[in-house]
This record gives C-alpha cells, sequence and structure tokens, in this order.
C-alpha cells in the first residue's frame, strides 16, 4: 500500500520533454532516455512538487490505479525518488556555457585542395577549436596524413576524426600506429573500403572500415537515433542552439569558409581572408541560434533536444525553418518511414 | 600573469579553467609538478633568483614579481622511478637501498617545490599549498566548534574499547587517520576505503592494536558532496544507499549503472555552519562531505582543502570552472582583498 502524502520527485538528470504523440524522459546522466505516455509528462510537470493524493485529486480519482503504476515504474528504472524534503532538490540549470570561440571545425579535402593546413590549424587553435574533423573525399597518402597530424600535435584541440578514402596505404597495420602514437585522433574511418570491420583500440580510439563511398558533403546531415546525444552538454546546448551548426566553422575543399561545407554561402576564402575575419561577419551567426523549437515539425518531437539537426539539407529550401529533409521520423504518428 | 599549478595527465579541469581565463582575457601560464623533474631542464639561482625553465626547447623566466595570482590546482612533483644504480650485490639490500633513495629524492623534490611556493608568496593564491594537509580529528573539533554534527568517533588501541564501541553504536566503520593511500601491488592498485566493521572480524583482533580509528556507522538516506569557493557552497546529493556496492563508500563506483547525483540545497543553517567552519580552517576552497541520516539528521564526515570539483560542477551543470577563472581574474587585480566579482 502506497503512502498517499509521498511526494515523488524525478531526478533532476532525468528531464521529460513532450512530444506530440508520446514524450521522453531524458536521462542526461545515464545518457539514455525512456519513452512515456503524454499523460505521466504531464503529473510529472504541472503537477511537480504535490503529494500522490494531490495529484489522484487533480484527476478526480479516476485514474489512481494508473498513477500508481506510474510511479512504480519510474521507481523501478531509478528515474525518481520519493522525496521528504523537496526544497533541497532544485531542478537542473540548463544554461548552456562555452568559453571558446569556435568549438568544432570540418575540413574538406579532395584532390583539387590547395590548403594551408599550418595556418587553419594555427586558427583554430586560436579560436580555442577542441574537437576537428577533417573528410579526404579523395585518395591521400599515409605521409600527408602524419604530416597534419604532426601539426596538430601541440595544440588545445582535444579530438580529432579523420575520414580517408581507402587506398592500399590506408591498411589497419599503418592506420593503428598513427592512433596510436597521436592520443587526439578519436577516430578514422575509411570510407569505399572492400569490407566493412570495425575496430576498437585500447585507447578508445576506433578504427573503422565502411564499403559506402563518401565522395561529397551530400552524403551528410542524416538524422537517425544512432546520431542522439543524450547528455547534460548536447541538451543543455540544445535549448537555445542548434546543434549542429553552433560555434561550428568549416572550410570546404576549395577553400571557402563556411557554417558547413554542405551550405551555399561563403564567408570569404581561406586562401585571402582569416577564419577570425569570416567569423567577425555579422550573418556568421545567424544559423547557431536556431534551435529545434523554431524548427517546423521538430519544435513537436520528443527527441529535439538529443537530436542532430541539419540547416543544409532541409524539406522545403526556401523555407529556412522547415524540418530536416534526411530526417524520417513523424512526431505525430510516432513513426519512422522506412527508407 | 596567472600562474597555473598542475599536474601533467587526467586534469580535464585545468584545462577548462584556462580556457575561461582566455575567454577573460587573463594570461597564464601553466607549470606541473612533472616538469620539475629530469625531463625539462632549468635552474634557479639563490638568492633572489628567477626560476628559468626550458620546456619543449622553449626557455621561460618565472619571476615571482610577473604572478599575481596563483591557482594551486594541485601539484605531482612526479620524478618518475627510475631505479638508481647501485654498487650492492645482496638483492634485498638493494631493493631497501633504493626504497630510501627514493624517499629521499622525494623529499628533495618536496623541498624544491616549497622553495619555489615561498618566492611565490606575494602573489594572490587560490588555496595556499601549506594549509592543504588538514588533520582529519582537529578538522572534527573544529566541525563540532562551528554547530556541526559530526560521527561518534574513537580512535583506540584497545580491542576492549572497540567491543565496546561497537556495542554502543551497533555498526561501525573504519578509516584511516590521515590521507588514505593506494598501494601499487604487482598488477593491483590496493584502495583504503572506508570499510564497515563487523564482530567477526573483531573477534579475529589482537588485544591491542595499531592506534585506529573507528566511527558509528551512520544510516544514510543520501549523501552530499558540497564545494565550497570563496564562501560560496554548491552541493550535489548522492543517492548511493539504491546501490549494494556503494553503501558503505559511493567510491566503490558502480560504472555500469552510476550511483545518482543530482543538484542540491542545503537547509540554510547547515551552509552557515560550514562557512564558519572554512573560515575557522582559514580555506578559501574545500570540497566537503556530509550525510544525511534517515532520521533528517546532517552529520559532517570530512572537507578535503583541494577536492576535485569538476565532479559536482559537470552532473549538476554549475560551470564552476567559469567561477574559478573569475575568482582568480579577480585575485590577479585586486589581490587577496575580498572583493565581490
Amino acid at each position: 500500500m502506497q503512502d498517499k502524502s509521498r511526494i515523488f520527485m524525478l531526478f533532476a538528470c532525468c528531464i521529460p520533454v513532450l512530444g506530440a504523440r508520446r514524450s521522453t524522459i531524458c536521462d542526461l546522466q545515464r545518457q539514455t532516455f525512456r519513452f512515456i505516455p503524454n499523460g505521466l509528462h504531464e503529473i510529472l510537470t504541472e503537477h511537480r512538487g504535490k503529494t500522490v493524493a494531490g495529484i489522484e485529486a487533480a484527476y478526480g480519482h479516476e485514474y489512481d490505479a494508473e498513477i500508481a503504476e506510474y510511479f512504480e515504474f519510474l521507481i523501478a528504472h531509478e528515474l525518481g525518488f520519493w522525496c521528504d524534503d523537496p526544497d533541497c532538490f532544485p531542478e537542473i540549470d540548463l544554461t548552456w556555457k562555452a568559453p571558446e570561440r569556435i568549438t568544432n571545425a570540418i575540413l574538406d579535402v579532395d584532390a583539387e585542395s590547395r590548403h594551408d593546413f599550418d595556418k587553419i590549424l594555427r586558427e583554430l587553435d586560436d579560436l580555442g577549436c577542441k574537437a576537428l574533423q577533417i573528410r579526404f573525399y579523395d585518395a591521400v597518402g599515409l605521409a600527408e596524413l602524419e604530416r597534419v597530424l604532426e601539426l596538430a600535435r601541440y595544440g588545445r584541440l582535444r579530438s580529432i576524426d579523420l575520414l580517408v578514402r581507402y587506398s592500399e596505404e590506408m591498411a589497419e597495420v599503418d592506420l593503428e600506429p598513427l592512433l596510436r602514437k597521436h592520443g587526439r585522433l578519436s577516430s578514422i574511418v575509411v570510407h569505399s573500403a572492400p569490407e566493412d570491420r570495425l575496430k576498437r583500440l585500447p585507447s578508445g580510439a576506433l578504427l573503422s572500415y565502411r564499403t559506402k563511398s563518401v565522395d561529397s558533403p551530400h552524403c551528410c546531415g542524416e538524422v537517425h537515433p544512432r546520431y542522439f546525444v543524450t547528455n547534460i552538454g548536447c541538451f543543455s546546448e540544445a535549448q537555445k542552439h542548434n546543434t549542429c551548426l553552433n560555434k561550428k566553422i568549416s572550410v570546404d575543399t576549395r577553400g571557402e569558409i563556411k557554417n558547413c561545407p554542405s551550405l551555399a554561402r561563403s564567408f570569404g576564402n581561406i586562401r585571402t581572408t582569416s577564419l577570425h575575419n569570416a567569423l567577425a561577419h555579422r550573418d556568421f551567426r545567424e544559423l547557431w541560434s536556431i534551435n529545434k523549437d523554431r524548427i517546423d515539425v521538430c519544435r513537436d518531437c520528443e527527441f529535439r533536444y538529443v537530436c542532430t539537426d541539419c540547416r543544409a539539407y532541409i524539406a522545403e529550401p526556401q523555407n529556412l525553418y522547415s524540418k530536416p529533409s534526411k530526417c524520417t521520423y513523424d512526431p505525430y504518428t510516432a513513426a519512422w518511414r522506412s527508407a | 600573469m596567472i600562474l597555473v599549478l598542475s599536474q601533467s595527465s587526467h586534469e580535464l579541469t585545468t584545462e577548462e579553467v584556462m580556457d575561461w581565463l582566455e575567454d577573460l582575457g587573463l594570461p597564464c601560464l601553466r607549470l606541473n609538478g612533472e616538469d620539475l623533474d629530469a625531463d625539462s631542464s632549468w635552474s634557479a639561482r639563490v638568492p633572489g633568483g628567477d626560476f628559468e625553465i626550458t620546456l619543449d626547447g622553449r626557455t621561460l623566466k618565472l619571476a615571482a614579481g610577473d604572478i599575481q595570482a596563483v591557482w594551486f590546482r594541485r601539484w605531482a612533483h612526479g620524478r618518475r622511478d627510475q631505479p638508481v644504480e647501485l654498487i650492492l650485490d645482496d638483492s634485498r639490500e638493494r631493493q631497501e637501498a633504493q626504497r630510501e633513495i627514493s624517499s629521499h629524492l622525494d623529499q628533495e623534490m618536496a623541498r624544491l617545490s616549497g622553495y619555489l611556493f615561498s618566492q611565490l608568496h606575494d602573489a594572490a593564491w587560490l588555496s595556499r599549498p601549506s594549509i592543504t594537509r588538514l588533520n582529519k580529528l582537529e578538522v572534527l573539533e573544529e566541525a563540532a566548534r562551528a554547530g556541526l554534527e559530526v560521527p561518534a568517533t574513537l580512535i583506540t588501541t584497545r580491542k576492549k574499547h572497540l567491543e565496546e564501541f561497537m556495542r554502543t553504536h551497533g555498526g561501525i566503520i573504519t578509516k584511516s587517520i590521515g590521507e588514505s593511500r593506494a598501494l601499487h601491488l604487482g598488477d593491483y592498485f590496493h584502495t583504503m576505503l572506508t570499510a564497515e566493521i563487523g564482530t567477526d572480524l573483531i573477534a579475529q583482533l589482537p588485544e591491542d592494536l595499531f592506534p585506529s580509528l573507528f566511527q558509528e556507522k551512520l544510516d544514510k538516506r543520501y549523501e552530499i558532496r558540497a564545494f565550497y569557493l570563496a564562501g560560496e557552497l554548491y552541493s550535489m546529493a548522492i543517492f548511493s544507499q539504491i546501490d549494494d556496492q556503494t553503501r558503505v563508500d559511493f567510491r566503490h563506483y558502480n560504472n555500469v549503472k552510476p550511483n545518482r547525483v543530482v543538484p542540491f540545497k542545503l537547509p540554510a543553517d547547515i551552509a552557515d555552519r560550514i562557512s564558519r567552519l572554512m573560515g575557522a580552517l582559514e580555506l578559501e576552497t574545500g570540497s566537503l562531505d556530509l550525510v544525511k541520516t534517515t532520521d533528517g539528521r546532517y552529520v559532517f564526515l570530512e572537507v578535503n582543502p583541494v577536492g576535485q570539483f569538476g565532479m559536482v560542477s559537470k552532473p549538476c551543470n554549475y560551470h564552476l570552472e567559469q567561477r574559478v577563472a573569475e575568482i582568480l581574474a579577480r585575485k590577479a587585480r585586486h589581490g587577496n582583498s575580498p572583493q565581490p566579482v
């Protein structure tokens, strides 16, 4: 028998998010989410802090059994607790902050590219950039990879992800030592490979071979649960910012500085200007503040704070606030359209 | 210039505070304890000389006059364990000699660090290293004086007294009187965490013990880790009691299903007493451990003057890394005078 004078509290790291058809509880600590019915979302938000008896009364005692069942479910999955001192347990502050002027960058390279890697890496370092993805669409030599990584050796970057085209030089015996030598290298993905193969090193670094070819930025922009990130950093950033483009800068294969290589607009060429100058342009940050709450359909989706966004490939190219075109989820039916 | 004293690895917090210092436009220099050992080249002339350190081919001068503030994050004088060449033949003697020499060299490095710190005496420090070694027993006395409840504690060499203590309190725990250490033996790290003591174990003990510390075992509702930072208190509740592995000491971490940790607001009277305690201990920073008991009492356990604040800052989204940078900036500008940021 439940004590009806008790108050149930969600752990502050478990945050309910309302969707059109169903809701989620996003567990920012254990980095996962659970589906809950919208009725339970209402109990957890509108009736937050009330006793069980108070909640039962609010629904005219019509759903006493369901309410008891809900709380059993939440306790069993360690999403909350019976709380004697609710004043001591504030909600988590979702303010997002970052000291870096740029947190992440994409650098695209093909056979025709003539990038000055030294200059680009120095400028990224000065902007405080922490994560860099370099995408080689065409074959690249091992010596060239080594040269680029050496340039990044003493900087402030925390992680480098490489995407390279398969060639004989991209064998496991050559790439593994590279991953071991450069602690900042978190992954190497080899595209257009003869077979799909995946290896995780003891350090956590990833070496992956994929048969799929990645020959242009058009391969990006996919929306899929495997790209969901449920943690406090991304969830809080998503409250007010774009989950892909915020504090991102990119240099495309021709050296054009953009928010993302897939977008058309350039803020100057890296040969004639600097990343700093491009960043100073008043329009450069325009897309950073397009959060999911401002995007059609996404704003009604229960995944909106754990999902990646894409502003390059959108459902209606003329409408900057339309949903990502590569997303196949419909929050109104709670179903993924099979591709 | 702000000097950051730290260690070379496992120090994300140091980097984050430095990023915030850069955001505030304050130049800073990081020196790791390991930078003073044989891998770098450096020299200092006494008296009154500046430190000259060459690292990765760059020479920098550490002149006391250029340093306005020092952040004492941590300091591992990590003399790497290269064995010294010895002429002794006997293997046991060799082992002993290695140990003695190693401890002597550690002491030499500690003296050297002490000299470096004293040369920087006039700078404003965020936690002076001289106060980072506290005596747990003195702290318990001081906490009780500040009005905080502390666990019943016995230090004894007599099994008889331990048995009496056990009878009075039902359950008891033991932990070290000083800092706990990790023993690295073979492939294993043996850590000295808090452990519960049962009657079976007590029965096996000799009549005379090495002086050991025992405390009543508290029935926890949850545990509280509070980070005190220049007058502000940032607390977190740890639900260690749902999981058997973490009931006695939450540092027996369950990595698969980590204990729930959430922002917590201590009642004002407890927060006041903590401020009084930190004032009495002359600490500007500290990580405090408390327990909320099942019968609703707040019991103070201990305070670590340096303390990991990342473990509170990250899950509670407190952004303490930025706050530390702001306080360092204030110190660099105004010295130690207590001005609000």
